[in-house]
């Protein structure tokens, strides 16, 4: 990996194979250090051979990545609400009878961003799943609908799981924390109380759940959070889709889709090999087939340093150790993940600097 | 919202969490800026943090196809029926001892 580049000023960015985003913090939005737009309000994505963004006017513009060409539409479009070709959109927001937002529905085509048809549905937040609307409320309940019934064709209740003991002795009702991701016909959830769901997609029933991992952990706050999986907003979906992991502190954990199993390593070695007394807590990374990509912090004290300096790592996922890392000197990293897209991987500090590193044969 | 915790001292008059509570609903529904930071200035501060702002506002109950300024304004909406009752996860920073 070697360090290419860097962009200052960017506020978010966005990648997609050769394609680079970004926005400043003088609102100005640029697609491959051309100016786009200087009065954006949402940065831009990618979607197909577009750029697509949101004007403060409530519509969305899609520039065609090879021209340049700027196309407006009258209505807010988001990549993760395409469906099957088409995208679901909505014009009115209201509350319903239980003082929660929803909208109404409509289906458009991606093609001419036209409207096909309204949609008998009205919907809150949903996350997709195959031809199925995933819809997560009140951090409680999950459950799955298609868009032409409003009826739900199944719903799970977190508050069927009972309670569990937080790190200061008090019971506290289970929440989802985050929607992993789907594996063959399961819905995985990431929940508070260190604990993941594996959700039967087709009936709803519970398939399977991970909390127990015995001898992780500390035992601090008189063990309550020992022997169970660390908190699961770090889960990600290997992109081999066969099993979650968690990289942070000095371990690595990992939940084997296939055989139920949870497991952890110890990676001590190698962190001190490189100085480092850990990886920081992430709700994320970025991968390959061969390394996860994420932020790792210095042993302060052994480097005698009255800061802690963070550096981006590439960690190999077969070796389990740490091939290369770049320490961002006088910089830092907030919770911004790193991207990876076209052998490039792309880091934003803290300072608002974008870091570009090229993915070498040797790494 | 679990990491803030403000504790009052017991021996203050009124040192009630009820009381507490109405004060503190005074304190994020102000509209004079002469007395302070305004319900407006609150809100956008809390939208700025987002560990609070993800805590307080459940946005993925709000419907998926809503600009960032839609996303906002229905969270300023929330925030105010959030303030209004004092039973609310708002205010769960208060501590008596």
């Amino acid at each position: 990996m070697k360090f290419i580049m860097i962009i200052k000023n960017v506020e978010e960015y966005n990648v997609k194979n050769e394609s680079l985003s970004y926005s400043n913090i003088k609102g100005e939005l640029f697609l491959n250090d051309k100016l786009i737009d200087d009065n954006y309000q949402f940065s831009g994505m990618f979607f197909e051979n577009y750029l697509y963004y949101h004007p403060k006017n409530n519509t969305t513009n899609f520039v065609d990545l090879k021209t340049n060409k700027k196309k407006v539409t009258n209505c807010i479009f988001y990549k993760k609400n395409e469906f099957e070709g088409d995208f679901l959109t909505s014009k009115k927001i209201f509350k319903n009878a239980n003082n929660e937002w929803e909208s109404d529905l409509f289906l458009y085509s991606t093609s001419n961003f036209s409207e096909i048809k309204q949609l008998p549905n009205v919907i809150g937040g949903f996350y997709r799943h195959k031809n199925f609307l995933i819809q997560i409320k009140n951090k409680k309940t999950i459950s799955l609908k298609t868009i032409d019934l409003p009826e739900l064709l199944w719903q799970f209740n977190l508050e069927t799981l009972g309670k569990f003991e937080d790190r200061d002795g008090n019971l506290q009702n289970y929440e989802v924390h985050k929607f992993i991701g789907a594996w063959q016909n399961s819905i995985l959830v990431a929940c508070s109380g260190q604990l993941v769901l594996d959700i039967n997609s087709k009936t709803g029933e519970l398939n399977r759940k991970w909390q127990a991992l015995p001898g992780y952990g500390s035992s601090a706050f008189q063990g309550r959070l020992q022997h169970k999986i660390p908190s699961t907003d770090g889960f990600q979906l290997d992109i081999s889709k066969s099993y979650l992991y968690h990289l942070a502190g000095a371990f690595l954990v990992t939940i084997d889709l296939v055989t139920g199993r949870a497991d952890y390593q110890s990676l001590k070695k190698t962190l001190e090999e490189h100085i480092f007394s850990g990886f920081r807590w992430s709700t994320g990374y970025a991968e390959d087939e061969t390394h996860i990509y994420t932020i790792a912090e210095m042993n302060r004290l052994e480097l005698g340093l009255d800061y802690i300096p963070q550096c981006i790592v590439a960690f190999n996922k077969k070796t389990l150790k740490i091939d290369w890392h770049y320490r961002f000197e006088g910089d830092w990293v907030k919770t911004d993940i790193p991207q990876l897209a076209n052998n490039k991987l792309y880091q934003l500090s803290g300072d608002n600097t974008l870091y570009i590193f090229e993915k070498e044969k040797s790494i | 919202m679990s990491d803030y915790e403000w504790k009052v001292n017991p021996l203050r008059k009124n040192a009630d969490k009820n009381n507490l509570k109405e004060l503190w609903k005074k304190a994020f529904l102000n509209n004079n800026k002469q007395n302070g930071l305004t319900q407006e200035q609150i809100f956008t501060t809390i939208w700025s943090n987002n560990s609070l702002k993800n805590d307080l506002f459940d946005l993925s109950n709000y419907p998926p196809n809503l600009s960032q300024s839609q996303i906002k304004n229905l969270a300023e909406n929330d925030f105010i029926t959030l303030v209004g009752n004092v039973n609310s996860k708002i205010y769960n920073f208060i501590k008596t001892q």
